[in-house]
């Protein structure tokens, strides 16, 4: 059964929507259903990776064996990095970019809805298979870390199943990235409400447009990859097995082809959320939208052309080609930042907590830019290849920058998804103990891994300078997983006692806020004129003619 | 569409900078083949660009009104096809790591819901 939507009127809003049931969410076509689902889904995944890290730090706490063996150990590490990366940011950003493309486009819905569901359930179905292999399979878990090299990864010296229902997993969540991929940009670019001309789309919108063409492009030679490992594990092949003529540096060549462009699909969702999120909290337009946009495309772009900085140590790679093209993307990025603090300059700035979490973003994500183009230089790499320095640099763009993102976008777009606000005094608490607690657990280990601890060990040595900075990490830990909790807290309360949030509770200026808190099944009853690049503000503010 | 073409253009070149200074074939192959997938957008919506008149979308005086009555589509209400493809496809997975046994099962409800997940695309 089907709707016919014709535009720019949409069907009209039920006075009182049913309550979906356990079948209505399993049968969902629609856009925002699934956005909601991807997040949830995607927000559950995170809960799980967090108490893995927990795991991770209470066995580094203090020299000595805690609480982990060294399979487990391994194992743990590994389904803590798979299920943070590739099941909770991206997805997350995958389904604020379902929930919200259609709404800040004017659209009823994405442009295949049906294929909108199968990507969900590849990227659900694909998830478990990954936990499976980490808890549930015979022969204990894999245990590859999650850039599974050959020729650790081959069936040689990870003889377990476990290794291949990660590959398949991981396949299933690729399909899944590629199908929403093709749905993102056909209903940007076929979708739009009149008057939504390319440069008036809103910048999550264009973000979430370059991830789509970074996806497409960086995930089919990972697919290979793993398909190959896969042959090689179970049928015999040898593309990756020395022994067998085959070549492990290719592996490696196909796995960071997409490893380097996943960095941007995870951060450039979160890029589009903290820009929306200033200019409202700032009370002032987008500094430069031309600029950013451009920057945005030339980071898509470029992040191509760096896969192998991390390939430095191989010693097969030319070093000066993919030194060169990092330092480049640093470029694009600090117009970014140029933007940001541009937006920021002389507004009135109001600091609710989506504005706190984006500045929060700002502070994490410069240090962990920065240390990324230290990375850049390859003797540099030479001397932290390997070690907690590397770690930590990961963890300021991805946990201090994407995460941070995630809650910023939680705290935002929280109104519009329920009809209820997030309580401020709360989520100003959340701020500041995972703000603390971040810096708290990952300085210390820019530390340790100048000393040179290498990372993915389970014990070290007494007197080398490791142990008072690996305590403090772990206590940040600890307080990290006080500010998740809270959080958690936070949306139970809000959903017990509902405080009514209106249509626009921050002033918002992209067409979202121009509908109704939840909106209506196909999105507006009236899709208003659009003008600029900030409709829900002409239309708040007619006076203002642009 | 023209950024399609650019990128294109953009991964194209580089492949043949990146050869040209590393002779690499890995990479090479890898940046070209990049090149591949805005190649195919921009050809195709080149094609389409010249049968299409342009879209109120695209005009920054458009209104809603100028687009009253065009059909954007039909919208599914709800299917389950999606949930039992990728049962089909776990299951089917699931059979090259735990043994054959799972394989006809795995292929017959692969098979089936993607047969009902076209039909009813058709409907």
């Amino acid at each position: 059964m089907s709707t016919t939507v014709d535009r720019p009127a949409a069907a009209p809003t039920p006075a009182e929507p049913p309550r979906p049931g356990p079948v209505s969410w399993l049968t969902t076509t629609n856009h925002k259903d699934i956005g909601f689902m991807y997040c949830v889904t995607a927000f559950a995944f995170f809960l799980i990776g967090g108490a893995l890290a927990d795991l991770l730090r209470t066995e580094l706490a203090e020299p000595g064996r805690q609480v982990l063996s060294n399979e487990a150990y391994n194992t743990t590490f590994t389904i803590h990095g798979t299920v943070m990366i590739f099941l909770f940011v991206a997805p997350f950003g995958a389904g604020l970019g379902n929930y919200l493309i259609p709404l800040q486009i004017g659209a009823p819905d994405m442009a295949f809805p049906r294929l909108n569901a199968l990507s969900y359930w590849c990227f659900a179905g694909g998830g478990l298979l990954v936990l499976l292999s980490g808890f549930a399979a015979a022969g204990g878990g894999t245990a590859t870390g999650w850039t599974a090299y050959p020729p650790l990864s081959e069936g040689r010296l990870s003889p377990s199943i476990a290794t291949d229902l990660w590959i398949l997993g991981l396949a299933l969540v690729a399909v899944a990235t590629l199908l929403t991929g093709i749905n993102i940009l056909t209903t940007v670019f076929l979708m739009r409400a009149p008057g939504m001309t390319m440069w008036r789309v809103p910048i999550f919108t264009w973000n979430m447009i370059v991830t789509s063409i970074l996806g497409l492009v960086a995930f089919p030679p990972a697919v290979a990859a793993f398909g190959l490992l896969l042959v090689d594990r179970r049928v015999g092949g040898h593309a990756f097995d020395p022994l067998g003529g085959g070549d492990p540096v290719i592996y490696q060549h196909l796995f960071w082809f997409l490893g380097h462009p996943e960095v941007y699909i995870l951060i450039l969702p979160f890029f589009g959320v903290i820009t929306e999120i200033i200019p409202v909290f700032a009370r002032k337009p987008l500094f430069g939208y031309l600029g950013f946009v451009l920057a945005t495309l030339a980071i898509g772009a470029l992040s191509v052309g760096v896969w192998a900085h991390h390939m430095f140590t191989t010693g097969v790679v030319d070093n000066p080609f993919f030194s060169a093209m990092t330092f480049t993307i640093a470029v694009p990025t600090g117009v970014k930042f140029f933007n940001w603090i541009g937006t920021m300059w002389g507004g009135k700035i109001r600091l609710a907590t989506p504005m706190l979490f984006s500045i929060g973003f700002l502070l994490n994500f410069l240090i962990g830019g920065v240390t990324g183009v230290l990375l850049a230089s390859a003797p540099i790499d030479f001397q932290v290849a390997d070690s907690y320095f590397l770690v930590s640099h990961f963890h300021y763009t991805m946990m201090g920058g994407a995460v941070f993102g995630i809650f910023a976008a939680i705290y935002f777009w929280y109104p519009k998804m329920t009809g209820a606000m997030l309580r401020e005094s709360l989520g100003r608490w959340v701020f500041y103990l995972l703000f603390f607690g971040f810096n708290l657990t990952f300085w210390p280990q820019f530390v340790v891994g100048l000393r040179g601890m290498p990372r993915r060990i389970v014990d070290y040595a007494t007197g080398l300078g490791f142990d008072t900075p690996n305590l403090v990490s772990t206590i940040g830990a600890g307080v990290m997983t006080v500010a998740v909790l809270l959080s958690l807290a936070d949306l139970w309360i809000s959903r017990r006692r509902r405080i009514p949030a209106g249509d626009d509770p921050w002033g918002g200026s992209s067409l979202e806020w121009a509908t109704t808190s939840p909106p209506p099944e196909h999105n507006f009853t009236t899709v208003p004129r659009i003008r600029s690049a900030r409709p829900a503000f002409d239309l708040h503010h007619p006076e203002l003619e642009p | 569409m023209r950024l399609f073409w650019v990128l294109a253009a953009f991964f194209v070149g580089l492949g043949v900078v990146y050869w040209a200074i590393t002779y690499e074939w890995t990479g090479t192959v890898l940046l070209v083949a990049a090149g591949a997938m805005p190649l195919i957008v921009a050809g195709w919506a080149t094609h389409a660009g010249s049968t299409r008149t342009s879209l109120p979308d695209d005009d920054p005086e458009g209104a809603p009104a100028d687009a009253a009555g065009q059909e954007l589509g039909e919208f599914p209400e709800a299917t389950g096809w999606p949930v039992f493809i990728v049962l089909g496809i776990v299951l089917t997975g699931a059979a090259i790591v735990y043994g054959s046994i799972l394989l006809p099962a795995g292929v017959a409800l692969l098979g089936w819901a993607l047969v009902g997940f076209v039909r009813e695309s058709k409907h």
